[in-house]
């Protein structure tokens, strides 16, 4: 059925203008499901929901007859013996007639199916030869309809659409494909393949043992190694503008630091953010940190309380905890507007060190700086979005953010753009401080190397195919 | 008439906020600024729904599921955690909760995506397609100028690196971006015009 | 050049407000044209052709069918990814109801998880469904993604369902779902330019940056058909204000 563009009307398929408004039907787009009424694409072969044929033409067919009821089962043969002589049997109340089978649409065409002829009615118990016998011919004698498909595929929890007319020639030929289907062997690989995926492989665990292995050694290579790669190191260009730009801070310099990553990219980000922390410290600047995340504002306040060296350079008086953000894009807007009204400074006098806030600017334009540490991408970019065209975040993101930021530090809208682990190896290289493990640059190359050899071994090894499905 | 309400509060309140956006004036900012507090209203109570969700759902698993032992924890574990932060705001029982349960399950969650990663890597980079060889090649010459030491062994490695950078990933990068902002306003204005009514629950 | 000043200084509203009202023209314009029944051409994207043909086989073979919904509403910019999460969870529910088995789905975000509870189900009342049971089937695992992935490994090791629509912030979190279940087709897609790159090698099927956010009108949705167009329409304008930006700066008119 061909659905008009126009007033939706439901045409048959071989119509070339609605039988309701007249609109062609050259442009339609959509045709109905025969079978359980659901819309498909117009040069679509199946339907997508009950995988109907949609090829097959369906015609105008009269309204099947009723089939008249069955006669009574023949008699018994006299030449065969009778086991017992004839007991009187009750009559059995007739059997009510099957209900009709009716669809919640009207239907144009009602088949209806004989009640089949009650085997225990007007016959006398006998021996399997004489039962047999006396069934007679075909059980299903006077069913004119053994398998309506179309009635058998509609769902009964849905209207079914209009059914149209058939002749008994193509209900026929209905009958006939089916019986030939149903007894043909069905390659059932062959038509899996045409709607299943490749699937993937699994991975032998020996092999997952391999890869772990693997990772771990390059994981300990950093407490291992007594510095094997050659330097001294050159900072990146951005580094070296971002320990620039910490270094010529005055100690009336006002700096506002975003932690905006969580516990799972700690590792990569924490150095870099202590030794930012660390070198704001010696400059003797203002530091007030926030983060629109509850874990980063953690992650921020262990580091302030926890790691001796801040704790030797740093003072109470030095450090503003602002707090945590609410809203994430929508806290930074609110921010970006004014300072005061995302943290009601002025109702709130004093901070959870006892620092006086009401010296934080309350506005961002009052800050000198601002520092992004993030790992994620849409928080960062809301960041440099929003921020007004005379600030120019400074930003240490992890790896996988690093390279959707790539365009705003092009366009002048980042002002340095630092990636974690490096830029932690090289702050470190650069202000002459005790290299931890973590930045050890012997650690990256060895990951390298695991990539590498993992690679070759995705090459080398012969791959099996786990079709279980 | 229900719908058109619904649908008249979104319309309005939706370009009150861009209008603000777009247009300097005080009136609209205060306006606009008083919705967005709405909205952070609204996702803390969403967030009060999702925390009687998982109350419920694991309620449910405790009495039938194969998990039994799992979602006791996890309940006895929630229930802690917000007495903890309710009643002791701001303590060191607070921060203890956090160093010592929150922070080592997280980051050992996270250390553990690195051994899927590798192992998500070893499907990728098999050369089946030139996509892969692509990928494979790309990742390989990355990874390796990422090294801080290359630039010591050779000094133009560090060049190279950032002309990759500059030009054909933040090419990449640009016109995806492009294409998201344009698909994002195209969402948010059919939204705006009560095309599409998620509200209500209308196609 | 004077009236461009203001505009070329870096003032960027008017600019937005143009570009706005031009791509709002578009759509009504497209959308309209749709609706008349208009054919217009899409290119084939695999994922949501796919997307159909699970929906057949969940049918077919009686299977369930999981989605991994990463992105938050009502706080975020994000909005546009969590309604193209809602309209695909809209189509599978709609179309896999009468199965039997209900789509099951574990969100992240407290925001997206009653939108999604609604939008399953009206999508089984669409269908024919009397007594929906999508309410119990939609949980929340907390505002991580990882402890999202984690609980969506533990319901599909129970479920063993035939597909998993990981749609949303998903970036390494989906590596682990795919390489614990890889019997389960994924269906992968984010509209963040850094998690691309994950899902392309962790998804069987994926789709990234804007493609997430077209699942509309590959769904015979006549209002998203014609804001696609539109968008399409309006990327070509902007394609010649970039090359004629460029030819300007070039040749020193500008900058």
């Amino acid at each position: 059925m061909i659905v008009c563009p126009n007033c939706q009307h439901h045409n048959h398929k071989q119509a070339t203008h609605c039988a309701q408004c007249g609109q062609p039907l050259a442009d339609a787009v959509h045709c109905v499901c025969p079978s359980c009424g659901a819309l498909n694409p117009i040069d679509g072969q199946f339907c997508q929901r009950c995988l109907t044929d949609l090829t097959v033409p369906v015609a105008q067919a009269p309204t099947v007859p009723r089939p008249e009821p069955t006669p009574e089962p023949p008699k018994v043969d006299s030449g065969k013996k009778e086991s017992a002589p004839q007991a009187q049997k009750p009559k059995t109340p007739e059997r009510p007639a099957r209900r009709k089978r009716r669809d919640c649409k009207d239907r144009s065409a009602q088949r209806e199916i004989a009640p089949l002829p009650d085997p225990a009615e007007g016959r006398e118990p006998k021996g399997l030869e004489g039962g047999l016998a006396e069934l007679g011919g075909d059980p299903l004698a006077g069913v004119t309809d053994v398998l309506p498909l179309e009635t058998a595929v509609a769902l009964p929890h849905r209207g079914a659409p209009p059914s149209e007319l058939r002749s008994e020639h193509e209900e026929q030929e209905d009958a006939h494909l089916f019986s030939s289907l149903a007894s043909e062997p069905a390659p059932l690989t062959a038509a899996a393949q045409q709607v299943l995926p490749p699937l993937r492989s699994k991975l032998p665990r020996w092999l997952k043992l391999v890869l772990s292995l693997l990772l771990l050694l390059a994981a300990g290579v950093p407490s291992l190694s007594p510095g094997w790669l050659p330097g001294p190191l050159t900072p990146s260009a951005d580094t070296s503008k971002l320990l620039s730009v910490l270094s010529s801070l005055g100690s009336d310099a006002q700096i506002l630091v975003a932690f905006e990553y969580g516990p799972d990219h700690a590792a990569e980000l924490d150095p870099v953010a202590e030794r930012i922390l660390e070198q704001l410290a010696d400059q003797g600047v203002q530091i007030h940190l926030l983060s629109t995340e509850p874990a980063g504002l953690g992650l921020a306040q262990r580091m302030l309380h926890g790691s001796d060296s801040l704790q030797m350079g740093l003072d109470d008086e030095q450090i503003q905890v602002l707090g945590l953000l609410p809203g994430r894009e929508i806290g930074i807007r609110t921010l970006m507007r004014s300072v005061e009204g995302a943290f009601r400074l002025q109702t709130v006098a004093s901070g959870p060190h006892g620092t006086d806030l009401t010296h934080t600017p309350t506005r961002i334009s009052g800050f000198d700086h601002v520092i992004l540490v993030g790992d994620d991408s849409r928080i960062l970019r809301a960041w440099i979005e929003q921020a007004p065209s005379t600030l120019h975040p400074l930003a240490v993101v992890t790896a996988q953010v690093y390279p959707a930021l790539v365009p705003y530090k092009a366009s002048g809208q980042l002002s340095t753009l630092t990636q974690g682990p490096t830029a932690a190896i090289e702050l470190q290289a650069s202000t002459s401080r005790q290299i931890t493990p973590l930045g050890a640059t012997d650690g990256l190359a060895a990951l390298f190397v695991v990539v590498l050899c993992v690679a070759i071994l995705a090459n080398v090894l012969p791959t099996k195919s786990n079709n279980t499905r | 008439m229900r719908r058109i309400v619904i649908a008249a509060v979104a319309v309005i309140a939706g370009l009150l906020v861009c209008l603000s956006m777009l247009l300097p004036s005080p009136w609209l900012g205060r306006v606009s600024d008083m919705l967005l507090e709405g909205t952070l209203i609204l996702a803390a109570f969403a967030l009060l729904l999702g925390l009687l969700n998982i109350l419920r759902t694991h309620t449910r698993a405790v009495f039938q599921g194969p998990r039994r032992g799992q979602s006791i924890l996890l309940i006895v574990a929630l229930l802690l955690t917000l007495a903890i932060g309710l009643l002791f705001p701001q303590s060191a029982a607070n921060a203890w909760v956090f160093d010592h349960v929150y922070l080592p399950i997280q980051a050992s969650l996270g250390a553990l995506l690195a051994f899927v990663a590798l192992q998500a890597a070893y499907r990728a980079f098999r050369l089946r397609t030139v996509d892969a060889a692509i990928l494979l090649v790309s990742s390989l010459i990355m990874l390796f100028l990422q090294i801080p030491a290359t630039a010591a062994l050779w000094p133009r490695l560090g060049s190279v690196r950032d002309w990759m950078l500059a030009v054909p990933v933040a090419a990449g990068v640009r016109g995806l971006l492009l294409g998201i902002a344009l698909g994002t306003m195209a969402t948010a204005l059919r939204i705006l015009l009560a095309v599409d009514r998620p509200y209500t629950g209308e196609e | 050049m004077t009236p461009l000043v203001p505009l070329l200084s870096g003032n960027t509203e008017p600019i937005a407000l143009i570009v706005i009202l031009i791509l709002g023209a578009l759509m009504a314009l497209f959308t309209l044209r749709a609706r008349g029944g208009g054919r217009m051409a899409l290119r084939p994207l695999r994922a949501f052709e796919r997307l159909s043909e699970l929906c057949s086989q969940a049918t077919e073979s009686a299977a369930t069918v999981f989605a991994t919904l990463g992105s938050s509403a009502p706080e975020g910019g994000s909005l546009a990814s969590a309604q193209a999460a809602l309209m695909l969870l809209r189509f599978v529910g709609r179309n896999i109801a009468h199965t039997g088995r209900p789509v099951r789905a574990t969100t992240c975000d407290s925001g997206l998880l009653p939108a999604a509870q609604g939008t399953l189900t009206r999508a089984e009342r669409a269908d024919g469904l009397r007594h929906p049971r999508t309410g119990s089937h939609i949980s929340f695992a907390g505002p991580e993604p990882l402890g999202m992935a984690v609980e969506a490994e533990c319901a599909m090791a129970d479920d063993a369902p035939l597909a998993n629509l990981l749609i949303g912030d998903l970036g390494a979190e989906a590596l682990m779902l795919t390489e614990t279940h890889p019997g389960v087709i994924h269906c992968a897609g984010s509209d963040d330019p850094a998690d691309g790159a994950l899902l392309q090698i962790a998804g069987d099927e994926t789709v990234i940056g804007e493609d997430v956010l077209s699942g509309g009108a590959y769904l015979d949705r006549p209002s998203h058909m014609g804001s696609l167009v539109a968008q399409d329409a309006l990327r070509a304008v902007l394609i010649v204000a970039i090359l004629v930006g460029v030819v300007a700066a070039s040749i020193g008119l500008w900058g």
